[in-house]
């Protein structure tokens, strides 16, 4: 099959997933409990008001009027207004999903910086006591519930130690310094000429990276470390041994260069999962994210925003998920049964 | 003391663990005006653990929202400590001898936010607005009063003439907040209300038309408030009153200790847990003072969805709850409650028969109902997040498992129940409510708990629905003479702790930690006016 | 005649298979960590199964407060301290242990045999039902777990355990998939071919000939699962939707130690603990059958 076709049908598949997904969380949001006019309106509410706003937020259709009006809605970027706080979906959204990406992208940097290496070591020793030694920690990682790998590190980082601060994304003595140009602090910090503030978003950021890139990092561990051993017997290796090139050379460059390309694949995936995993420390951590804005909209029957966030976080599993049939596609159909042997 | 309000309902999102509202210690996005940066203003800073979901003064009802508009804004009259009403933005009042008009002066050196005089005419449009959009506490005078019936007699002075005669009336003026008409209608976006647009809904969404002491200074809904003092107050201002006021919300107990201890919070909700004040107490620099309150922690019973329809039954949960843990242990410093009315008010009935803790009674009453063990199955519903209530849950659970009756727990949250509470049938048969008035008279107390009309709110979940309960507080309402109010009132509380229509747990002692170098903290009986920050110094 | 060939024939079939099995069992038997992970699946097991017999206090798993004992550090009395309401925290995690295994049965019970079936029937036809099953199966996939149980879940009673039928519901998934491709390759294998001219029944063909190829790589998954449903239950107790009180959920737990910290410390940090042990235990029994089996695929 070409490349093209291949695309496109996994782009089709894509699009098929959406759709469904877009099914299945419409009928959850109105089977909702709960009145969602009454919740916007407040326990003081009359019974016409209520009615009222029942009527205007169109709740009356028929369902299939509902959905259509809904994805109309939803292709044009529109998901309604949050009843809580009153403003559209989408800038609620906007306004929480950076600190959210900004956590899962320093927590798959710390996987990759900490992880891979780990991983090489690993197979350099293999069956050595490091090997045996970062597999038991690969195996801690990977078992530990995300928010009490949170909690630990709160406790013993943050209230023990206090090396680090336990909660929040910067100390409020630089919010009046720093002009919000991209939502992504560690950006925002260095454009508004910051350094200090940039200093302590790192500061701030680390704990929760640290927790978050728990679970991920053994995964990547112990893939590194099959990749390496099985690339290293290959024979092109031994044939550049046989040149004598210096061992570091043909560990880093060549073994590592072919061994990393299932593990960049698991990467993307991990991305898209953590996606849901940051909720959970985002709450341990109080971190201005998607998760608590999410969560406080389930819990207070907010459909608009239950509907949008969850779209929006399937719509970015979708997405990424296509990424990355594109990139293995394009390097290696062999790779896939690979990738989902390891996962 | 004529006691009054105190703090109505809604215990809110305070947590006992990772999950609720949470924002962050350190929030990014709050704009406060940050009194550290500049060292000449003083910043105030205290949290809240409920979101601030409308600050128009039509609309809001809760104590967060009270708190942010009585800052904000300003009343004809004012509570003082006493629950008595004292004049605000009006200097002085007279009744008809019918009792049926009201004529208000309006003081003259008050001026609006936006500079515009305060005049008889914003009254009266205040008036409108609240009735035309019909939203919040419109619904408290409703019947009793009709807009037209507003007159702007000249620039300072204006005239209420009500339907009937409302004793409650003066009272529930503390929640007339009045706006600045000017200010408003050039603010409008289309709406409903033709020439009036959208009676400036919008606007007053993130916009404050006020008088009040402080002006609103940024908002952000699900984090933090912030308000600016505003020179101008025709009160004035005291010495080492505070610049800024920023409320944030967290909800975390673990960031409040942290925040208090480390001087970046000055005073705490009163709705963290009781180990929380207990840390804070040992803290240096922080202080934790209780406060009375006339605030009563109900146990709503469903008098009308078997088997708590059932008096036997009712009577047989009143006595075989252990009251006095309830009260050390989990809401240390709290007072027994004594029929449905707090007992420091003026008009509290000393003589009613308040249940006590006695097992052996409530199986006896049990028994001779004909019930045996394990006939009996009822649900307790409570807020989900709060930690107290919790405790009071499983109190609960252990003590009715005592005499017979199996207690099933559902928490939810706060939303989910005020929408079970919308009818009979879904209202669980026993359910954890605050409530405190709203304007300091003791009517609100009766009236949005037990009356007939008032059903179907959060504050009414024990569905009374009695005549003789109707026909007293519509007596009590109509009657001028203190003495012969009081007279009703105290037969209203014979006869609710007679039919054992609710629990009547305790009297809430709040608490609040503060820091040590603020002063000023003043409470009074009405909802939230003990966080008016105008009396707020820095010592 | 073809009878009595077809015995024969499965009687060297399921020779070979208990040999492999044999085989199997040693070198699991020779790798330390797997005998641990099995070591601590069973000790767990046993412990939840006598948890009314080990627990010192088995009353405080239920309708039980004692406020004069809250928050009460570990001590000779209560081993791993007291909880806000004054109940033993050893009893409540002995319980809570129960209600973590009886959700891996509820969800695996539920998700696993379904997605089996799926992913045999999928795999076995091909054609329009193979794609009609696995489109459905990659929409569902395409949904992440944790948001999804959540939504649902608000949707119903938020109970742990509407919250796990939510799960449950997602995670035949990840079966079906697993299943499908293995037989879709399968099924041009030589064996099939031949029980197919043997006249043998499509069932039988999928239950008797393919499955058992397919049950290394299922058991290895289903050890992993149980860790991985495990840490999802944990996590929605967390966030709320957790058991009824007063049940001893672990997560619940977790997350109403976390308001206590850092002073009792304990309240969170044993029930905490006690989830990773015991998903730590499947993992690493999950593992240790991986290799196990590998090893003999790969041979």
């Amino acid at each position: 099959m070409k490349y093209w076709q291949y695309l496109a049908r996994r782009l089709g598949g894509g699009v098929i997933s959406l759709f469904g997904l877009s099914i299945i969380i419409f009928i959850v949001s109105r089977i909702l409990p709960g009145n969602p006019a009454r919740m916007a309106l407040g326990a003081m509410a009359s019974e016409e008001q209520v009615q009222e706003l029942t009527r205007e937020m169109g709740l009356t259709q028929p369902l299939w009027k509902q959905y259509l009006g809904y994805m109309q809605g939803l292709l044009t970027g529109n998901l309604g207004q949050s009843l809580e706080t009153k403003r559209a979906v989408t800038v609620d959204i906007v306004q929480y999903l950076p600190a959210t990406l900004e956590l899962i992208t320093v927590s798959i940097l710390l996987t990759i910086i900490i992880g891979i290496p780990l991983g090489v070591i690993a197979a350099q020793s293999k069956d050595g006591w490091i090997d045996h030694g970062t597999r038991l920690i690969a195996f801690f990682s990977v078992s530990v519930p995300g928010f009490f790998i949170g909690i630990l590190f709160q406790l013993i980082f943050g209230y023990l130690l206090n090396w680090f601060p336990i909660t929040g994304q910067m100390s409020s003595r630089f919010s009046g310094e720093v002009t919000h140009y991209t939502g992504f602090l560690l950006i925002d910090t260095l454009a508004s000429g910051q350094l200090l503030a940039h200093l302590n978003v790192w500061h701030h950021i680390f704990l929760p990276a640290l927790a978050l890139s728990m679970a991920g990092m053994g995964q990547i561990m112990r893939l590194t470390r099959s990749s390496m051993i099985d690339v290293k017997n290959q024979d092109y290796v031994e044939a550049e041994r046989g040149y004598g090139l210096p061992d570091w050379l043909v560990t880093y460059k060549y073994t590592l260069k072919n061994a990393f390309i299932p593990t960049l694949t698991v990467l993307g995936l991990l991305y898209a999962s953590l996606l849901g995993n940051a909720f959970l420390i985002e709450l341990v951590f109080s971190w201005p994210g998607l998760a608590r804005y999410g969560i406080t909209a389930v819990i207070n029957n907010d459909f608009n925003a239950v509907v949008g966030v969850t779209m929006m976080i399937g719509v970015a599993f979708v997405g990424i998920n296509f990424l990355i049939d594109m990139l293995v596609g394009r390097v290696d159909p062999r790779i896939r049964l690979q990738i989902e042997e390891a996962t | 003391m004529v006691g009054t309000a105190g703090l109505a309902g809604c215990s809110g999102q305070q947590s006992s663990g990772g999950t609720g509202g949470g924002t962050t210690e350190d929030s990014a996005e709050a704009d406060s005006n940050d009194g550290d940066g500049d060292s000449s203003e003083s910043t105030f800073r205290m949290n809240a653990v409920q979101r601030f979901g409308t600050i128009d003064p039509a609309k809001g009802t809760d104590y967060t929202q009270t708190m942010a508009l009585l800052n904000m804004y300003d009343g004809l009259v004012f509570p003082n400590a006493d629950g008595d009403l004292v004049p605000h933005l009006a200097t002085d009042w007279s009744v008809s001898d019918d009792n049926l008009t009201y004529t208000f002066q309006i003081r003259e050196d008050a001026t609006f936010h936006s500079g515009n005089s305060v005049r008889a005419e914003d009254v009266k449009f205040t008036v409108e607005r609240f009735f035309d959009i019909n939203q919040g506490y419109a619904s408290l005078l409703s019947g009793v009063l009709d807009k037209e019936n507003v007159t702007a007699v000249d620039e300072h002075t204006v005239e209420f003439t009500l339907n009937r005669v409302h004793s409650p009336f003066l009272a529930t003026l503390v929640l007339l907040f009045i706006v600045d008409k000017r200010e408003v209608l050039n603010n409008t976006s289309d709406g409903e209300f033709g020439d009036r647009g959208d009676y400036g809904q919008e606007y007053l969404n993130n916009n404050d038309a006020g008088s009040g002491a402080y002006t609103l200074d940024s908002f952000e809904r699900q984090s933090s408030i912030s308000f600016a003092k505003y020179e101008d107050y025709w009160m004035g201002w005291p010495e080492n009153s505070f610049d800024n006021v920023e409320i944030r919300i967290i909800t975390e107990d673990p960031t409040v200790r942290t925040l208090m201890s480390n001087g970046e919070l000055d005073m705490t909700s009163q709705y963290q847990s009781t180990e929380t004040y207990g840390t804070l107490q040992d803290t240096s620099g922080v202080r934790v003072e209780q406060i009375p309150t006339v605030t009563v922690f109900y146990m709503k019973v469903n008098n009308q969805k078997p088997p708590t329809d059932d008096p036997a039954v009712r009577e047989a949960i009143s006595y075989g709850f252990d009251y006095e843990t309830a009260r050390t242990e989990i809401a240390p410093g709290s007072m027994q409650a004594q029929g449905p009315l707090a007992t420091s008010f003026g008009v509290h009935n000393e003589n009613i028969d308040q249940p006590t803790y006695d097992p052996e009674r409530a199986q006896q009453v049990l028994a001779d109902a004909g019930y045996s063990e394990g006939d009996l199955q009822i649900v307790n519903t409570y807020v989900q997040s709060n930690n107290m209530e919790e405790k009071m849950a499983l109190l609960f659970q252990q003590n009715m498992d005592a005499i017979g009756i199996d207690v099933e727990l559902q928490p939810q949250t706060w939303g989910t129940m005020t929408e079970l509470a919308t009818s009979v049938e879904d209202t669980p048969h026993t359910n954890h409510v605050f409530y405190g008035p709203v304007y300091p008279s003791p009517d609100t107390v009766f009236y949005n708990q037990y009356h007939s009309e008032a059903a179907e709110t959060w504050m009414s979940m024990s569905h009374v629905e009695d005549n003789q309960i109707d026909s007293m507080i519509d007596e009590a309402r109509a009657t001028v003479d203190a003495d012969a109010r009081a007279e009703i009132y105290a037969d209203i509380q014979a006869r609710l702790t007679e039919m054992y229509a609710e629990m009547f747990v305790f009297v809430q002692a709040k608490q609040h930690g503060l820091s040590d170098d603020v002063g000023g903290y003043t409470y009074r009986p009405s909802q939230s006016y003990d966080y008016w920050f105008h009396d707020y110094v820095r010592e | 005649m073809s009878t009595s060939r077809s015995n024969f024939l499965d009687q060297i079939v399921s020779d070979q298979r208990r040999k492999l099995w044999a085989r199997a069992w040693k070198r699991f038997r020779s790798r330390p960590m797997s005998v641990i992970g099995l070591a601590i699946i069973v000790a767990v097991v046993l412990a939840a199964l006598l948890a009314p017999v080990l627990a010192p206090y088995p009353e405080h798993a239920g309708k039980y407060t004692d406020f004069a004992s809250a928050l009460e550090s570990p001590s000779l009395e209560h081993p791993l301290g007291t909880d806000h309401v004054g109940r033993d925290i050893l009893s409540r995690v002995l319980f809570g242990y129960r209600i973590s295994l009886m959700l891996v049965g509820v969800v695996l019970g539920f998700g696993v045999p379904t997605g089996v079936l799926l992913g045999l029937v999928a795999g076995y036809y091909g054609g329009w039902t193979e794609t009609i099953i696995m489109r459905i199966t990659d929409t569902a996939l395409a949904l992440p777990p944790l948001v999804m149980a959540l939504a649902i879940t608000s949707a119903l009673q938020p109970t742990l355990w509407n919250a796990m039928l939510a799960v449950a519901a997602l995670w035949w998934t990840w079966h079906t998939r697993l299943v499908q491709s293995i037989v879709s390759s399968e099924r041009n294998e030589e064996y099939v071919q031949a029980a197919k001219l043997a006249g043998a029944s499509s069932p039988h063909i999928m239950f008797k000939e393919i499955l058992p190829n397919c049950l290394s790589p299922i058991l290895v998954k289903v050890t992993l699962d149980a860790g991985f449903v495990i840490l999802i239950g944990a996590g929605l107790s967390f966030i709320g939707v957790g058991v009824q009180p007063p049940q001893p959920g672990l997560g619940t737990m977790v997350s109403q130690g976390t308001g206590y910290l850092p002073d009792s410390w304990w309240f969170a940090i044993f029930p905490g603990t006690a989830i990773f042990v015991l998903v730590m235990g499947f993992n690493m029994l999950g593992d240790g059958l991986r290799d196990v089996f590998d090893v003999e695929v790969n041979r």
